[in-house]
């Protein structure tokens, strides 16, 4: 007579965040890709190009840019992390795994903050 | 020594074209990140702009390329998270016929819009 | 001489109160671990608390639990490594298997994966009996890593840490993939036939998401993770090379 509710692991260390972050950040991008196709697919739509024209006036006002800032950090999180998986698939850091995954936080903070500076001439848009 | 049933192969395949799609992935999205948003950072965005520039050699295989590429590895990674929930190995293989289907049907779509940029017209209307 | 309180989790499956925290303070001496703790409990204040140990020296695996929300083997773990500044300590029964009495689980599914992976040596057929003993033959790396292996002890605490465990209860688990490359690695083993079909189903070894809950949790040090990852890269120049 075992009990039923047996408590099923939830332990929260950096390779279980990686992990567990990898798929929401996969979830995010796989939604961000469809709404992509659906903006784009204006084109084909009886409207034609002035719809999509009118459709990317609206989505480069702040708010979109703001969201697209957001997902640029999760479409690096998830490469980056990517990369983090193929490295120890081939064998390598398995031993630095913690640190990759700190490394790949930091790398992914770079290049966002990077981006962001590079960019700041055309906020205006 | 018993016969292998091989029945590993299913597994090893989606597992490694993952992988390797994901390699792809991360030469394809640069390049469409590059061509298209980064090359001519600061001009209006019009349909006809965007026809004009894309109009150029390879621009259309990246993105043919990039579309299918990201297509599967998308929906292979969504059948990784459902293989992770410890679906059954029949609800699995309904649930991934069914992203054959929702997949295959993304890439004509999608080629359609990329031919509306890079053919000047789309295969169909919807 | 100090003084710490156990909370643990009580559980009897023949009253119906279902699960409860019950503390417990009890004396400790310095160096005392955990294993010690529990035994004092269960002669000077409750005879009905419920664990499992035996060689009390981290070699039969027998007392693996979650103490402070992470499994570890009670008699490896020191209580001045745990306590709380308030002396507190809380045990649980060790997760992804189902609560039999207080700390002692239900270990039927962690083996039946184990026996999955037919965890003995297959001669092969063709080579004669030896008379006396069957002589290994391995560089020194690579014995180093089937030696680690050879580590286990079978003490569940792998298995409890491993969140794909607790989704998939099909899948083999860390234990079973590091005794599988136990015997893989094994010149003298023919069995890989057997074992491949398996390791390489969808239950297998692909289902390891290198989380690394195994490597951190084990108390015997055993690198379980890059053992999985060795499996895996085996199957891969297998499928693609023949």
């Amino acid at each position: 007579m075992a009990q039923r509710s047996y408590r099923v692991s939830t332990l929260y260390r950096t390779g279980v965040l990686a992990w567990w972050l990898h798929r929401l950040t996969g979830l995010l991008i796989v939604a961000y890709l469809y709404f992509h196709l659906i903006v784009l697919s204006s084109v084909v739509w009886p409207g034609g190009p002035r719809a999509f024209n009118r459709m990317v006036h609206d989505l480069t006002t702040p708010p979109f840019i703001l969201a697209d800032l957001a997902l640029f950090a999760v479409i690096l999180y998830h490469a980056l992390n990517g990369i983090r998986i193929i490295l120890m698939d081939l064998g390598w850091f398995i031993g630095a795994q913690r640190r990759l995954f700190w490394t790949v936080l930091a790398v992914g903070g770079a290049a966002l903050l990077g981006s962001m500076v590079a960019l700041l001439p055309y906020a205006s848009l | 020594m018993m016969k292998s049933t091989h029945s590993g192969e299913r597994a090893f395949w989606p597992w490694l074209l993952q992988r390797v799609s994901a390699v792809f992935l991360l030469v394809l999205v640069v390049a469409h990140l590059w061509i298209e948003h980064f090359m001519h950072l600061g001009q209006p965005i019009t349909y006809q702009s965007v026809v004009r520039r894309l109009m150029r050699g390879l621009f259309d295989a990246v993105d043919y390329g990039l579309l299918i590429v990201v297509v599967y590895h998308a929906l292979n990674g969504v059948r990784n998270i459902w293989l992770d929930r410890g679906w059954s190995r029949q609800r699995l293989w309904v649930a991934s016929t069914m992203l054959w289907v929702i997949g295959l049907a993304t890439v004509v779509v999608g080629a359609d819009i990329l031919s509306a940029f890079l053919n000047t017209r789309p295969w169909f209307y919807l | 001489m100090e003084r710490v309180t156990l909370r643990i989790r009580r559980y009897n499956p023949d009253d119906d109160n279902g699960a409860y925290w019950q503390e417990y303070s009890v004396d400790i001496e310095p160096g005392d671990v955990v294993l010690q703790a529990l035994m004092r409990v269960r002669e000077d204040l409750d005879g009905t608390l419920a664990f499992r140990a035996s060689c009390r020296s981290g070699i039969c695996g027998s007392d693996g639990m979650v103490i402070n929300g992470w499994p570890r083997l009670a008699c490896k773990t020191q209580v001045s490594d745990v306590a709380s500044k308030s002396g507190m300590i809380q045990l649980e029964p060790l997760y992804n298997l189902a609560c039999l009495k207080d700390l002692v689980v239900d270990q039927e599914p962690f083996w039946t994966q184990f026996s999955r992976i037919t965890p003995w040596l297959m001669p092969d057929p063709a080579v004669p009996e030896p008379e006396k003993e069957r002589l290994m033959v391995l560089e020194p790396d690579a014995f180093d890593l089937l030696s680690k292996a050879s580590d286990c002890i079978f003490c569940q605490i792998c298995f409890a840490a491993c969140p794909i465990v607790g989704l998939d209860r099909d899948f083999l688990g860390p234990q079973a993939l590091v005794k599988a490359y136990r015997f893989e690695a094994d010149p003298r083993d023919q069995g890989h036939q057997t074992r491949e079909a398996v390791l390489g189903a969808p239950e297998g070894v692909w289902r390891c998401r290198t989380t690394f809950n195994c490597t951190e949790a084990c108390p015997k040090g055993i690198p379980i993770t890059r053992t999985i990852q060795l499996l895996k890269r085996a199957l891969v120049r297998e499928a693609i090379f023949s």
